[in-house]
C-alpha cells in the first residue's frame, strides 16, 4: 500500500513515515505542502496522510482540491494536525477527510485511525 | 516615567492652562461685550474689527491665542523629536525578537534532524545485534528509540507556536510603520531607521492554538465527531 505523507515539517514527515514503517507500511512518498502533494498524487497512491497548517496550500484546501479530482474522490484521507477546535474538526470532515489525528500522537493512535479508515473504505 | 514623557506632560499641562485662560477671556468678552460671541460670525467680526468690545480685552484674547499657538507648536515639535527615537527603539527590538524567534525554530529543526539521524543509526545498530542472546532487551531498546523519535513531535508544535508569535510581531511592526506614515517619516529618517521589510505571514501556515498538552482529550473530541 502506497502512502502520501504531506507536512511542511521535515521532522514530522520523518516521524509519520517512521510510524508507518513500524506498522508495516514501507512504501511512502512525501510532500512539503498541499500544492506539492497535488503534483505528487496519482492513481498509485492508496492512502493520504496530511497536515492542516502549511504554507502555499494548506491541508484543507488540498483535501478539497483532491476530492474535486476524479482519481482523488475516494482515496482514504487521514488528517494529522495540531488543530483541535470543534469547528475545525467539523470543517475537515465536511471537506472530505475520513478520520482525524491530533498532534502529538502516539503510533498506536495512528495505527488505530488508519485501520478504521481502511475498514470504513472497504480496503 | 521617562524624561521625555515628563517633558511632554509638562507641555500638555501648560497648554491646558493656556487654553483655559483663552476660554476664560472669551467668557469674559461674552459677558461684558455688547455682542454675543457664541455666534461664530460675531466672534470673527470681533477678532477682525474689535467691534462691540473694549480693545484692551481683545488684545488679551489675541495674546492668549498666540500663547496657545506657541504651546501647541512646542508640543508638536516635541512629539516629532521623540517619535523617531521611540519608533527606532520599538522597531529594532521587534526586529531582533522576530529574528531570534526564527533562529530558535531553525535551531530546533536542525537539532531534531540530527537527533532523528542519530536515532536511525542507533536502530540500525540494534538490528545488527538481533543474533545476540538477549532479544528481549533488544526489543525494549528498539521500543525506547522509537519512543524518542515520536517525542520529537514537540519540534513541529513549538515551531507553529513561534511562527504565530513571529507573525504577531511582524503585524505590530507594520502597524507602527503605518502610524509613522500618518505623521511623516522625517523622524525615522533623522534617526537612521529604515522601515521594516514587509514579511508576508500566511495565516494558514501555523496554528496559534498548537499545544503539546492534553492531546488525549483533544483526540477524544475528534473521535466523537468522526465516530459514526
Amino acid at each position: 500500500m502506497k502512502f502520501l505523507v504531506v507536512d511542511d515539517s521535515a521532522t514530522m514527515r520523518r516521524i509519520v513515515v517512521n510510524s508507518l514503517n513500524r506498522i508495516g507500511f514501507s512504501d511512502c512518498v512525501e510532500a512539503g505542502d498541499g500544492a506539492e502533494a497535488l503534483e505528487a498524487f496519482d492513481a498509485s497512491v492508496d492512502f493520504v496522510i496530511t497536515d492542516w497548517n502549511m504554507p502555499n496550500m494548506g491541508g484543507l484546501d488540498f483535501v478539497r482540491a483532491l476530492r474535486a479530482r476524479p482519481e482523488g474522490k475516494t482515496v482514504p484521507i487521514l488528517m494529522v494536525t495540531t488543530r483541535s477546535v470543534r469547528e475545525d474538526i467539523i470543517q475537515a470532515a465536511q471537506a472530505g477527510v475520513n478520520n482525524y489525528v491530533v498532534k502529538p500522537f502516539t503510533p498506536q493512535v495512528l495505527k488505530e485511525k488508519i485501520d478504521a479508515v481502511l475498514e470504513a473504505c472497504g480496503v | 516615567m521617562s524624561t521625555g514623557e515628563l517633558h511632554r506632560d509638562d507641555l500638555l499641562d501648560e497648554s491646558e492652562a493656556t487654553l483655559r485662560q483663552v476660554s476664560s477671556v472669551i467668557s469674559e468678552l461674552t459677558s461684558e461685550g455688547d455682542v454675543s460671541l457664541d455666534d461664530p460670525e460675531n466672534l470673527q467680526r470681533v477678532l477682525v474689527t474689535g467691534e462691540g468690545h473694549r480693545p484692551a480685552t481683545l488684545g488679551e484674547l489675541l495674546h492668549a491665542v498666540f500663547r496657545a499657538y506657541q504651546e501647541i507648536a512646542s508640543i508638536i515639535e516635541s512629539l516629532r523629536e521623540s517619535r523617531g527615537l521611540l519608533e527606532k527603539a520599538a522597531m529594532e527590538r521587534l526586529h531582533r525578537t522576530n529574528h531570534k524567534l526564527r533562529e530558535v525554530t531553525s535551531a530546533t529543526e536542525l537539532a531534531a534532524t540530527d537527533m532523528l539521524d542519530g536515532l536511525d543509526r542507533a536502530l540500525s545498530l540494534v538490528d545488527r545485534l538481533t543474533d545476540s542472546d538477549d532479544g528481549e532487551a533488544q526489543e525494549a531498546l528498539r521500543e525506547e528509540l522509537h519512543g524518542l523519535i515520536n517525542l520529537l513531535q514537540f519540534q513541529d508544535i513549538t515551531s507553529q507556536q513561534l511562527g504565530y508569535a513571529s507573525g504577531v510581531l511582524t503585524d505590530i511592526e507594520e502597524r507602527l510603520l503605518r502610524i509613522s506614515r500618518v505623521f511623516d517619516l522625517s523622524g525615522l529618517r533623522e534617526v537612521g531607521v529604515e522601515p521594516p521589510e514587509t514579511v508576508e505571514i500566511e495565516a494558514d501556515a501555523c496554528d496559534p492554538e498548537a499545544s503539546t498538552f492534553e492531546a488525549e482529550s483533544r483526540q477524544a473530541l475528534a473521535d466523537e465527531i468522526f465516530t459514526p
